[in-house]
């Protein structure tokens, strides 16, 4: 079973979600499901206010959605292509040359598909989706292929669709993207939600609350540090990790200074979403989609 | 409606744009070349019949005692080519052996002699069966099944206006191609044969025909793409179909020969032909059992079995469409 009792609420518009889950995690199966492109055996999935997969004719006028690898004509050109998929909606040339510049193609909209590189491919595909100028976007894997320039574009693009009161669902294996990007996350693992929220407030309930001390005598502080009762690690050769955090790092400068310490560094510790990730789907990260 | 009307569209744009139908076009046409080719280049001039002629012959013939069939007869016999021979010119009569209301029926059984119904066989088989299989299994080999259906769920919508673009596709390739057969006998007919006998008639019987053969393209071409539903793969689909057309086509022939007369290639054939299709039946005699070949169906029958068994696919396809998943 690819999902298993998942229950995943996004309510707000004008968000942009993170989708995370190792390989296999059930991610795509997630998407298609909501889709209306797969049934699911029980449950129900409710998609713009429209039952799944009945009102799918209903939900997906108002849905562009890119899964897995955009698939297209390769003997067609890029434009040819999303004119044959505008035509079904009556969609006019001249939108279809303005979503071509929106996403960068506009100097190979003419150039058959074939010979498009992997991420002009995969712009086309987010062309293909903002087409019908979608309430919601559903894009799996939207930055795969794309070199950083690109990635940086998409980054840019996610957050303006955002911004312009788009809801954007996104999966992604880029996690640094992703803590940018999206407001809030969603992680999977085997078929089922692990976490869920704001990706600032997932971050920091699984940081580590820890500071880290750098100091030319180690030994020392870490034998000072332990008597007023923190609980000290050793990191590299003159690095320590000193947890709890107080309140005030000052604290620590102070307890040292007055034992005679003086410490070169000090910063906390932040937790980021790799961390989260890992520590959430026990290290699964090495086979992540 | 609107939706569906820019949906069919869409499809046969993207139809046109197909390499597989275009190469099926050119070969065709290659055909259509090649025959000509060979048909002028075997093809001896003869002259006209003529009566005077005749007569002359005869006369001199007669003042010697020579024989005068051997002699004459060739100012008698027509054995130039006739472009209307394309349309086949078969006299042999079945009607005595077809179980009828209407037991003396004289149209003559026009079999599968006359070059264009004969060509025209390949060429529906071809068209129809490649263009269905790889039209529907290339959506699934390149997954732009999903693309259209993301755009259009109506499924129902999508696979009507797949089966209208494969069946309109397919007719109008075989109805070119076998056009382009019928004219390429032109050159021949005009240098070295005749065309007499070309007339309002004949026109509405080679259009009739070529029309028939798109026909019988388009209904193969449903059967075929609904098994490429099924396989969602284009060579699994030919390959299946060839495996029928071999395999099965032995089973019924030998073992089940009831089934023969519902065999879609059967009926389609004769459909396009204009010909009966005929079934084993058991007599008896001379203290025997046997089986003899009768009339089934006149050609009009055979081309509504054909049509109800691409519509069973159809059907088929439908439901299977609906309920599968996308992936």
């Amino acid at each position: 079973m690819a999902v298993d009792t998942l229950d995943l609420h996004i309510e707000q518009p004008g968000q942009v979600v993170g989708f995370l889950g190792p390989n296999g995690s059930g991610k795509t199966t997630t998407i298609r499901c909501m889709l209306g492109l797969i049934r699911p055996t029980a449950g129900s999935i409710t998609l713009l206010g429209s039952e799944m997969p009945a009102g799918a004719s209903l939900a997906l006028a108002r849905v562009g959605a890119l899964v897995e690898n955009p698939k297209f004509f390769e003997e067609f050109t890029g434009r040819r292509n999303l004119r044959l998929l505008g035509r079904i909606h009556g969609i006019q040339r001249k939108e279809i040359d303005q979503i071509l510049n929106q996403v960068g193609l506009a100097d190979a909209a003419d150039m058959k598909v074939r010979k498009y590189s992997l991420g002009m491919k995969q712009r086309l595909g987010v062309a293909a989706t903002l087409l019908k100028d979608p309430e919601l976007l559903v894009l799996d894997e939207p930055a795969n292929g794309l070199d950083p320039a690109g990635i940086v574009e998409m980054r840019r693009l996610l957050r303006d669709l955002g911004d312009s009161g788009k809801t954007v669902f996104v999966s992604s294996h880029q996690l640094g993207e992703i803590e940018q990007v999206c407001d809030e996350v969603v992680i999977i693992d085997h078929g089922k939600v692990v976490t869920s929220g704001p990706v600032d407030k997932i971050v920091n309930a699984s940081s580590s609350n820890a500071l880290i001390v750098t100091i030319e005598n180690t030994e020392q502080a870490r034998k000072v540090l332990e008597e007023k009762g923190f609980t000290v690690s050793s990191r590299t050769n003159n690095q320590i990790e000193v947890k709890p955090a107080p309140e005030n790092p000052a604290t620590i400068t102070q307890i040292l200074a007055d034992a005679g310490i003086y410490l070169t560094g000090l910063r906390s510790e932040e937790g980021n979403l790799e961390e989260v990730f890992l520590g959430l789907t026990e290290g699964r990260s090495g086979d992540m989609l | 409606m609107k939706t569906f009307f820019r949906l069919l569209g869409s499809e046969l744009e993207r139809f046109s744009a197909r390499r597989m139908a275009r190469v099926l076009l050119i070969i065709a046409i290659g055909i259509g070349v090649l025959v000509g080719t060979i048909t002028f280049l075997v093809t001896d001039k003869h002259s006209a019949p003529n009566q005077d002629e005749f007569e002359r012959c005869l006369e001199t013939t007669s003042s010697y005692e020579g024989d005068w069939e051997g002699n004459c007869w060739n100012w008698v016999d027509d054995d130039r080519f006739h472009i209307t021979w394309l349309l086949g010119d078969s006299t042999e009569d079945w009607s005595e052996t077809r179980p009828s209301p209407e037991p003396n029926r004289t149209e003559p059984f026009r079999g599968l002699q006359g070059i264009l119904p004969a060509i025209g066989g390949i060429l529906a088989i071809l068209t129809g069966g490649l263009i269905g299989a790889s039209f529907f299994g290339a959506e699934y080999r390149f997954g732009t099944i999903e693309q259209v259906l993301l755009w259009e769920p109506r499924r129902n919508r999508v696979l009507l206006a797949k089966y209208l673009t494969t069946f309109i596709g397919s007719a109008l390739v075989a109805i070119i191609g076998s056009l382009a057969i019928a004219f390429s006998l032109w050159p021949t007919a005009l240098a070295k044969g005749t065309t007499q006998g070309v007339d309002a008639r004949f026109w509405i019987d080679l259009l009739s025909t070529a029309g028939r053969i798109g026909i019988a393209a388009g209904l193969l071409s449903i059967i075929s793409g609904t098994v490429a539903i099924f396989t969602r793969h284009t060579a699994g689909a030919l390959m299946s179909l060839l495996g029928y057309q071999i395999i099965g086509g032995i089973i019924i022939n030998i073992w089940i020969k009831w089934l023969a007369p519902w065999d879609p290639l059967f009926n389609a054939g004769a459909f396009l032909s204009e010909s009966d299709t005929t079934k084993w039946a058991k007599e008896s005699g001379f203290g025997q059992t046997y089986w003899v070949e009768v009339s089934a169906n006149s050609y009009l029958v055979a081309g509504s079995i054909a049509f109800a068994i691409a519509s069973a696919f159809a059907i088929l396809g439908f439901i299977v469409f609906n309920r599968r998943d996308v992936s």
